[in-house]
C-alpha cells in the first residue's frame, strides 16, 4: 500500500464546529456565492422578520423590508471586516429598512394630509381573539399609540418590548449612546403609558 | 406587581406579533432570486459600518471641502431680513428664563384656541422653543435648528442649521446667538440672523440639558459629570465643576449662584463666578434630577426621574443651605416633574396625569387640585397671568385657571406636545410627531391679558 501521509482524522475531527461553519459560509458569501449566503439567511428569516413586523405592524410591509435589507446586506457583505459581528450588523441593516419604509410612509402622509393626520395605521393591526373586552381595549389602545410614535420610537420599542434586546445592543443597533436609548425610551414609553391612562378612563 | 411592571406586560403582549405568523419560503426564494441578479459591491479601505456603505478617504476629503466652502459663503452671505415683529415679548429659554420659574412674558391667546400654522421638523421635537424678537427658535431630534417667523411660521433663516446630532435641550437665546446642546456632546452657538455656527465646544459627554444665560455667561450641564460656565460671546470656559456623576438636565442660575443636579440624587448650589461649591445636597435617591426652579428664597428639585420609586418627588430646598423645607410625592409613585411657580404657589406634574398646585411654603396641595388630564404629564411650563397651559400625552393642550383649577379650554395637537412657549397671544409648541404648531386665540389680544 502508497504511504498516503499518515492516519485519517478521527470523524468527530472531520466534522467542523457550527460557528466554523458559519465562518466559512460568510467567506463564500463575500467571495460572490449567492447559496452561501442564502444558506446564512434562511434560518434568520423567522426571526427577522419578526422583528419587522413588531416595529411596523404590518406584514406585507415587513416582507419587503427584510427582502430590501437581504439584498442589501448581499451586496455590503464584502465590507464586512468584522464577520463575527454578522448578526447583529444584520439586524442593524433591517432596523434601518424598517426605518427608512416609514419615514418613506410618513412624508407620503404629510403631502397628502394638511393639517388632520390622525390617520396613522400603516398595517392591519392584529385583532384580540379570546380576551376581556378590557385586556382588548388596552391593546388596541397601545397599538393605536405605538402607530403614532415616530420610527425611531418605534425601532426602540419593538427591540426594548418584543426582542427583548438588552439595551446596549439596542444602542449598537441604533448607533447612539446606551444613556440616549433609555432617554428615548422613557419619552417612548410615557406616550404608551398616556394611552393606558386614557383608556382606563 | 407595580404599575410601571404591569403597563411594560401589556405593551409586551400588545406590540409581540401573533403566533401564527410565519415566514414562507416563497420570501427566501423571492430573495434568493433577486440575489442571482445583485452584485456585490468590492471590498475597500473606505470606511463601511452597519451595512451601510460610507465615504472612501478621498471622497471624504472632497466632501468635507465643499461642506466647508458652503459654511464659510453662509456666513459671508448678506441675509435680508424682515424687521422683527414690534410687541412680540420674549421666551428666552427653557421654563422662561434662568430661574426657571416656568412664567413666560404671554400673554396667551384670548377667546377660543384656533390653530395659527404648522411647520414640519425633520424628527420628533423633544425641546421647548425660544422666542425672541418675534422669532421662535425650535430643535428637532434629527438635529435640526429653525428660526420661523412668529406671526407665519415662515422660515427667518437661508436653511435650517442641520447639527447631525439629536438635541435634547431647549435652544436658549441671548445676544444675537442661539444656544443648544447636542447628543454627541457639543455645545453650539449660532448666530441668530443666519443659523450660521459662532463657536462650539466639545465636552466629554452628551450634552441633553438646556442652557442658561446670565449676562454673559452660559451654564450648561453634561453626561461628562461637569457644569460648565462659558463666555457666550465665545466659547471659552470659564470653569468647569465636577458633580461626579451626569448632570443630564438643565442648572438654574439665580442671584449669583447655578444649581444643578446629577444623576444619583447629587444636587449642588455653586457659586456662578468661580464654580465653587457652596454647597451639597447628595441624598436624593437614585436616578436623575431635574431642572431645578429658584423662587423666593427656595430651590426645588425633581428626583428619581427615570426610575419609579421613593425618591420620585419635589423636594424644596432653602437656597441659603440647602436644607430641606418640604418634599412632596404623588400618592401611586410616579414621577413627578418641575413644574411653574410665581405667587405662593409651586405647580407641579406627574406620569399619572395630573397637575397639582402646591403652597411654596409647605408643600401641601391646594384645595380643588389636582387637574387631571387624559394622558400623562411630564415636564411643565407656561404659566401665564394666571393661566397654566398644561401639555399632555393625549395630544391636548389643556388651558387651566389656576385660582380654581377649572379648565379654560383644550387644544388638540398632532401627536404629544412638549413645553410649550407662550408670547404675545400665541403658544408655540413642537410634539413628538415633528410638528411645530402655533395656536392664537380667536379675538384680538390687549397687551397683558390672559
Amino acid at each position: 500500500m502508497t504511504d498516503i501521509g499518515g492516519p485519517l482524522p478521527a470523524a468527530a475531527d472531520r466534522v467542523a464546529p457550527a460557528v466554523d461553519r458559519e465562518m466559512a459560509l460568510l467567506d463564500r458569501a463575500a467571495l460572490g456565492e449567492v447559496e452561501a449566503f442564502d444558506a446564512l439567511l434562511r434560518p434568520r428569516l423567522q426571526r427577522l422578520c419578526r422583528m419587522a413586523v413588531a416595529i411596523i405592524r404590518s406584514e406585507a410591509d415587513a416582507r419587503d423590508a427584510v427582502q430590501e435589507a437581504s439584498i442589501q446586506a448581499w451586496r455590503q457583505l464584502p465590507k464586512l471586516r468584522d464577520q463575527t459581528k454578522f448578526d447583529p450588523w444584520l439586524s442593524q441593516i433591517v432596523v434601518n429598512a424598517c426605518r427608512g419604509l416609514l419615514r418613506s410612509q410618513n412624508r407620503r402622509r404629510v403631502r397628502e394630509i394638511a393639517v388632520d393626520d390622525s390617520e396613522h395605521e400603516i398595517g392591519e393591526v392584529p385583532a384580540s381573539i379570546g380576551r376581556a373586552p378590557d385586556a382588548i381595549a388596552e391593546t388596541e389602545a397601545v397599538q393605536r399609540a405605538f402607530l403614532r410614535l415616530s420610527p425611531d420610537a418605534r425601532v426602540l420599542i419593538a427591540l426594548h418590548y418584543v426582542e427583548q434586546r438588552p439595551l446596549a445592543e439596542i444602542a449598537g443597533i441604533l448607533g447612539v449612546p446606551v444613556g440616549t436609548v433609555k432617554w428615548r425610551l422613557f419619552r417612548a414609553r410615557r406616550v404608551l403609558d398616556g394611552a393606558l391612562k386614557a383608556e382606563d378612563r | 406587581m407595580s404599575q410601571r411592571e404591569r403597563n411594560d406586560a401589556i405593551f409586551r403582549a400588545a406590540l409581540t406579533p401573533s403566533a401564527s405568523f410565519g415566514t414562507s419560503s416563497d420570501l427566501a426564494d423571492s430573495i434568493h432570486d433577486a440575489l442571482l441578479a445583485t452584485p456585490q459591491v468590492k471590498a475597500s479601505v473606505g470606511w463601511f459600518v452597519g451595512g451601510r456603505a460610507f465615504l472612501t478617504p478621498a471622497r471624504r476629503a472632497v466632501v468635507a471641502l465643499v461642506i466647508l466652502a458652503l459654511l464659510v459663503l453662509l456666513a459671508s452671505a448678506l441675509v435680508i431680513l424682515s424687521r422683527p415683529n414690534r410687541g412680540l415679548r420674549d421666551v428666552p429659554m427653557y421654563r422662561g428664563g434662568p430661574e426657571r420659574n416656568g412664567v413666560n412674558s404671554g400673554p396667551g391667546p384670548a377667546g377660543d384656541p384656533m390653530l395659527l400654522w404648522q411647520i414640519n421638523a425633520n424628527g420628533p421635537v423633544a425641546v421647548m422653543p425660544a422666542v425672541v424678537a418675534g422669532t421662535v427658535y425650535v430643535a428637532d431630534d434629527s438635529g435640526t435648528v429653525q428660526a420661523l417667523d412668529g406671526a407665519t411660521g415662515v422660515p427667518r433663516w437661508p436653511a435650517s442649521t442641520e447639527l447631525h446630532s439629536p438635541v435634547d435641550g431647549s435652544p436658549a437665546v441671548a445676544e444675537g446667538r442661539v444656544f443648544v446642546g447636542m447628543d454627541a456632546g457639543q455645545v453650539v452657538a449660532l448666530d441668530a440672523a443666519t443659523g450660521s455656527i459662532a463657536w462650539t465646544l466639545q465636552t466629554g459627554g452628551p450634552v441633553r440639558a438646556s442652557p442658561a444665560i446670565v449676562g454673559d455667561a452660559m451654564y450648561i450641564g453634561s453626561n461628562d459629570g461637569n457644569v460648565y460656565a462659558v463666555d457666550a460671546a465665545t466659547g471659552k470656559p470659564r470653569w468647569a465643576q465636577s458633580l461626579g456623576a451626569p448632570v443630564t438636565r438643565g442648572v438654574a442660575a439665580a442671584d449669583g449662584v447655578v444649581y444643578a443636579g446629577a444623576t444619583g440624587g447629587i444636587f449642588s448650589a455653586l457659586d456662578a463666578a468661580t464654580g465653587a461649591v457652596l454647597w451639597p445636597k447628595n441624598d436624593l435617591g437614585p436616578g436623575e434630577v431635574g431642572t431645578p426652579m429658584v423662587a423666593d428664597g427656595l430651590v426645588f428639585v425633581a428626583s428619581g426621574l427615570l426610575e419609579v420609586g421613593p425618591s420620585d418627588r419635589i423636594t424644596a430646598l432653602e437656597v441659603k443651605d440647602g436644607s430641606e423645607r418640604w418634599h412632596f410625592a404623588v400618592p401611586d409613585g410616579q414621577p413627578v416633574y418641575n413644574g411653574a411657580v410665581a405667587d405662593g404657589a409651586v405647580y407641579v406634574a406627574s406620569n399619572n396625569g395630573n397637575v397639582y398646585r402646591l403652597d411654596e411654603k409647605t408643600g401641601k396641595v391646594a384645595p380643588g387640585w389636582p387637574f387631571h388630564t387624559g394622558g400623562g404629564v411630564g415636564y411643565l411650563s407656561g404659566l401665564v397671568d394666571g393661566v397654566l397651559y398644561i401639555p399632555s400625552t393625549d395630544h391636548f393642550i389643556y388651558a387651566v385657571d389656576v385660582a380654581t383649577a377649572k379648565e379654560r379650554w383644550r387644544f388638540e395637537v398632532p401627536g404629544s406636545p412638549n413645553v410649550p412657549a407662550i408670547s404675545e397671544g400665541r403658544i408655540f409648541v413642537g410634539t413628538d410627531l415633528g410638528k411645530i404648531i402655533a395656536i392664537g386665540g380667536s379675538q384680538p389680544v390687549a397687551s397683558g391679558s390672559p
